[in-house]
C-alpha cells in the first residue's frame, strides 16, 4: 500500500488529472473547478505521494552523499587505462571531482564523485513545492476587502476584515499622488496614510505604492487602484440651478445648458474643455481659479481642483511566508538543477600496477556516454587480453 | 528609430525562412554542401533578431520583454540562440528543418503586430517582471527547440525501416531522444523560476500570489506537462516515441499560453498581447 502511495505511477497520474482539470477550468470558467472537492482531493493526494515519496528516497540520498572509497563494489563492469594512480587522481581532481581513496590489502579503491547539487536538486525542488502547498492551505484562510477614501479622510477597514482587528480600526488618508517618470508617463501611485487598529496609532505616515505594499503583522496594504473627481462651478447663468458645484470623473462630459463640458488630467495637468457643439471647442490648461467662459452670455465655468480618491485593498496573508520559503527554495532548487549531473568514477588499482580499472556511474546513460568519452580522450584503454 | 524595426524584422524573416528552404532542399538533395548554406542563413538571422532586439532596447530604454511583441522578439531570439548551440554541439544541424518553421511562424506574427513603444502601467513597472520574462524566454526557447527535435524523432520513427528514405539524413533515434529531453531538462528550472517570480510579482502588485487567471492556469498546465515528461522518462516504455509526443504536447501548452489565452480566453495578462 504505501509502495503504492509514494510510486512514481501515482504521481504521473495525478499530475496528469490536476492538469487535466486544469484545462477543463480554464475553458469552463463558470464550473468553479479549482474549488471543488475533486481538484482539492486530487492536490491532497498528490501531496500525500510526494511527501511519502520523499520521505522514502531521502535515507538513499543521505547514503549516496555519504559513500566512501571503501563502498566501492569490486563486482562491477571495470575496463583497464594505462594510467598511474596518481595521474589519474590529479586528473580527476582538476575535473573538479571530490576524490577519496582507501587501500585494502592489496587493492586500492578510488571513489571520484562531482555533482552533488544536482544530485540534490529534485529532492530539494519536491521539498519546496511540499512547502508551497502547506502555505497555499494555510492561506486559504485569508481574506481582504477594500477601504476608499480621499486625502483628510479617516476609513473604517473594511467589513471581512472586522472580525480579525475590531471595529475601532480605521485609515487616515494624509497624502495621494500620482507619481510621474521623466517621459511624463504615469510611474505610480502612492498613498501616505495613519494606521490606526483599535484606536491605537500603529503605523503613522506610512506609504503604499503599487508594487510595494504596506506590511504590518499579517497584514498588507495595497495601492489597488484610484479615482479622482474634479470639481468645477458654473457662475452667471440665467437658469439658476445650473449655477452650482460639480464633481466630474476624470474625461467624462458634464452637460451645462448648451455646452459640454471636460476636464482631462494629461501627464498631470487638468485640461479644460467647452463645446457648443456648433464653434469649435475651446480649451486650455487650468490652474485651481481658472475660468472658462460658457456659450451663454455672462456665464463661466471656474475649475476649483482636484480631488482625488485613494482605492486601498487590506489584505490578511497568512500563510505567505511559508509559502514564499517554499518559493525561494523552488528557485535554488532550479540553479542545482543547472549545476550538472551527479556522477562516479570507481577506481580499483593493485598497488604496485601502473593501470586502474575505471567504472563509470550515473543514473544517466548519456552521462555515462560523456564520461567515458572524456576518459577514452585522455588515457589509453589497455588493449584486451593483456 | 522606431521605422527601421519593421524592415529589420522583415530580413529576419526572410533570413529564417531562407534558412527553412535551402534545409528543405538539402534535406531533399541530401547535400550537405546546401546545408551549410542554410546554416550560413541562419546566422544571418540571429543577427538581425539581435540587431532589432538591440533596437528595441535602446528605443525603450530597458530589455524588451514588456509587452506580447517584446516577448515574442525575445522568444524567437532564445530559440535562434538554443538551436545554434545544439547544432554545434551536436552536431545536427539537419534538424534546422524543423527548427525553422516555428521561428518563421512566431517572425511573422511580429511583422503583423503593433511594433510602436507605449508607455507601460505602474503594475508593470518591476524588477519582478524583468526576472520573470526573461525566465520565460530561455525556457520557452528550450522548449520550441525541443519539440522541433521531437518532431525530427517522430518522422524519423516512422521512416526508419524505410533504407532509401531520406529521415536517414538526421541524427539517430537515440540522440534525438537524449536532445529533445536535455533541453526539457534544462527548460523546466528556468520554467519553475518563471511560475516563482511571477507568483511574487502577483502578490507584491495584486495582492495574490496565485489566482488562478487563465494565463497562469495555462503555464502551470505546461508545467506539469513537462514534469510528466520527466518522471515518464523513468518508467518502462516512455522513452522515444511517447515522449516525444509528450514534448509535442508540452510546446502546444506553450503556444496556448501565449497566443491561445490572450486571444481566447480573458484574464488579467490579456494586456500582454
Ligand atoms: C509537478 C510536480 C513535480 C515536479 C515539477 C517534479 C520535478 C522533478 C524533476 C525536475 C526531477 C528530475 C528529473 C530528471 O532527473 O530527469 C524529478 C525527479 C523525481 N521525482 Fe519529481 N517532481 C514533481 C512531482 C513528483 C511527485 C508527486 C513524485 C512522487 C512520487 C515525484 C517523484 C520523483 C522521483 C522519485 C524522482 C527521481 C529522483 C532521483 O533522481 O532520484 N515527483 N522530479
Amino acid at each position: 500500500m504505501l509502495k503504492f502511495i509514494s510510486s512514481l505511477k501515482l504521481a504521473v497520474f495525478l499530475i496528469a488529472a490536476i492538469a487535466a482539470i486544469s484545462v477543463l477550468a480554464t475553458i469552463f470558467p463558470t464550473a468553479d473547478a479549482f474549488n471543488s472537492w475533486t481538484f482539492r482531493l486530487l492536490v491532497v493526494a498528490f501531496f500525500i505521494n510526494l511527501g511519502t515519496c520523499t520521505i522514502k528516497i531521502l535515507p538513499a540520498l543521505w547514503k549516496q552523499l555519504h559513500r566512501e572509497a571503501s563502498q566501492v563494489p569490486v563486482q562491477a563492469e571495470y575496463t583497464a587505462y594505462d594510467v598511474d594512480r596518481e595521474s589519474l587522481i590529479a586528473w580527476l581532481k582538476e575535473q573538479r571531482y571530490r576524490v577519496s581513496d582507501v587501500c585494502e590489502g592489496n587493492q586500492i579503491k578510488i571513489l571520484a564523485s562531482k555533482g552533488r547539487l544536482g544530485l540534490c536538486a529534485p529532492h530539494v525542488l519536491h521539498i519546496s513545492l511540499l512547502i508551497i502547498l502547506i502555505g497555499a492551505m494555510m492561506s486559504m484562510s485569508n481574506t481582504s476587502g477594500f477601504v476608499m477614501g480621499q486625502v483628510g479622510q479617516s476609513r473604517p477597514f473594511p467589513a471581512e476584515l472586522v472580525g480579525h482587528y475590531g471595529e475601532n480600526s480605521y485609515i487616515e488618508i494624509l497624502d495621494f499622488q500620482t507619481v510621474y517618470d521623466d517621459k511624463q508617463e504615469v510611474d505610480n501611485w502612492v498613498t501616505k496614510f495613519n494606521l490606526y487598529i483599535d484606536d491605537t496609532l500603529v503605523a503613522e505616515n506610512v506609504e503604499t505604492k503599487v508594487n510595494e505594499p504596506f506590511a504590518f503583522n499579517n497584514m498588507l496594504i495595497y495601492q489597488n487602484s484610484y479615482d479622482y473627481r474634479h470639481l468645477l462651478e458654473v457662475t452667471g447663468s440665467t437658469v439658476a440651478e445650473q449655477n452650482s458645484a460639480y464633481g466630474i470623473p476624470n474625461n467624462l462630459p458634464l452637460t451645462v445648458g448648451a455646452d459640454t463640458i471636460v476636464v482631462a488630467d494629461l501627464s498631470g495637468k487638468m485640461y479644460l474643455q467647452v463645446s457648443d457643439h456648433v464653434n469649435p471647442a475651446r480649451g486650455q490648461f487650468v490652474q485651481p481659479g481658472d475660468a472658462l467662459a460658457l456659450s451663454e452670455a455672462g456665464a463661466q465655468v471656474t475649475y476649483l481642483g482636484t480631488i482625488a480618491y485613494s482605492v486601498l485593498e487590506v489584505k490578511t496573508r497568512v500563510g505567505t511566508p511559508v509559502v514564499f520559503l517554499g518559493f525561494i527554495l523552488a528557485v535554488v532548487s532550479s540553479m542545482m538543477f543547472l549545476c550538472g549531473r551527479y556522477r562516479e568514477f570507481w577506481v580499483l588499482c593493485n598497488v604496485d600496477e601502473q593501470e586502474c580499472h575505471v567504472h563509470c556511474y550515473s543514473k544517466n546513460a548519456v552521462v555515462v556516454e560523456e564520461m567515458e568519452e572524456l576518459l577514452h580522450e585522455k588515457w589509453n584503454k589497455k588493449a584486451e587480453g593483456q | 528609430m522606431e521605422q527601421m524595426q519593421l524592415p529589420l524584422l522583415w530580413f529576419m524573416l526572410a533570413a529564417y525562412l531562407g534558412a527553412f528552404m535551402f534545409y528543405a532542399f538539402s534535406f531533399w538533395a541530401r547535400n550537405a554542401k546546401i546545408r551549410s548554406l542554410a546554416q550560413k542563413f541562419v546566422y544571418v538571422g540571429l543577427f538581425l533578431n539581435t540587431a532589432v532586439v538591440l533596437l528595441r532596447s535602446v528605443l525603450i530604454g530597458g530589455l524588451p520583454l514588456n509587452n506580447g511583441f517584446e516577448f515574442g522578439l525575445s522568444f524567437v531570439f532564445a530559440a535562434a540562440v538554443v538551436f545554434v548551440f545544439i547544432e554545434r554541439k551536436f552536431n545536427m544541424s539537419a534538424v534546422g528543418l524543423f527548427v525553422m518553421p516555428v521561428l518563421a511562424a512566431i517572425s511573422v506574427w511580429l511583422v503583423s503586430i503593433d511594433l510602436s513603444v507605449e508607455p507601460v502601467m505602474p503594475a508593470l513597472r518591476s524588477y519582478w517582471l524583468a526576472v520573470h520574462v526573461s525566465a520565460a524566454v530561455i525556457a520557452y526557447g528550450s522548449f520550441a527547440v525541443s519539440f522541433a527535435v521531437a518532431i525530427a524523432y517522430l518522422i524519423k520513427d516512422k521512416k526508419e525501416h524505410d533504407s532509401t528514405s531520406r529521415v536517414h539524413e538526421l541524427p539517430s533515434l537515440k540522440v534525438l531522444d537524449e536532445v529533445s529531453y536535455k533541453l526539457i531538462f534544462v527548460g523546466l528550472p528556468f520554467l519553475t523560476i518563471m511560475l516563482v517570480t511571477g507568483a511574487v510579482w502577483a502578490e507584491y502588485a495584486w495582492g495574490s500570489f496565485w489566482s488562478w487567471d487563465p494565463k497562469e492556469t495555462w503555464a502551470l498546465i505546461t508545467w506539469l506537462v513537462y514534469a510528466l515528461y520527466l518522471h515518464t522518462r523513468f518508467m518502462k516504455g516512455f522513452k522515444g516515441k511517447r515522449a516525444a509526443w509528450l514534448s509535442v504536447l508540452g510546446f502546444a501548452a506553450v503556444i496556448f499560453t501565449f497566443f491561445g489565452v490572450s486571444y481566447l480566453l480573458p484574464g488579467m495578462h490579456s494586456y500582454l498581447v
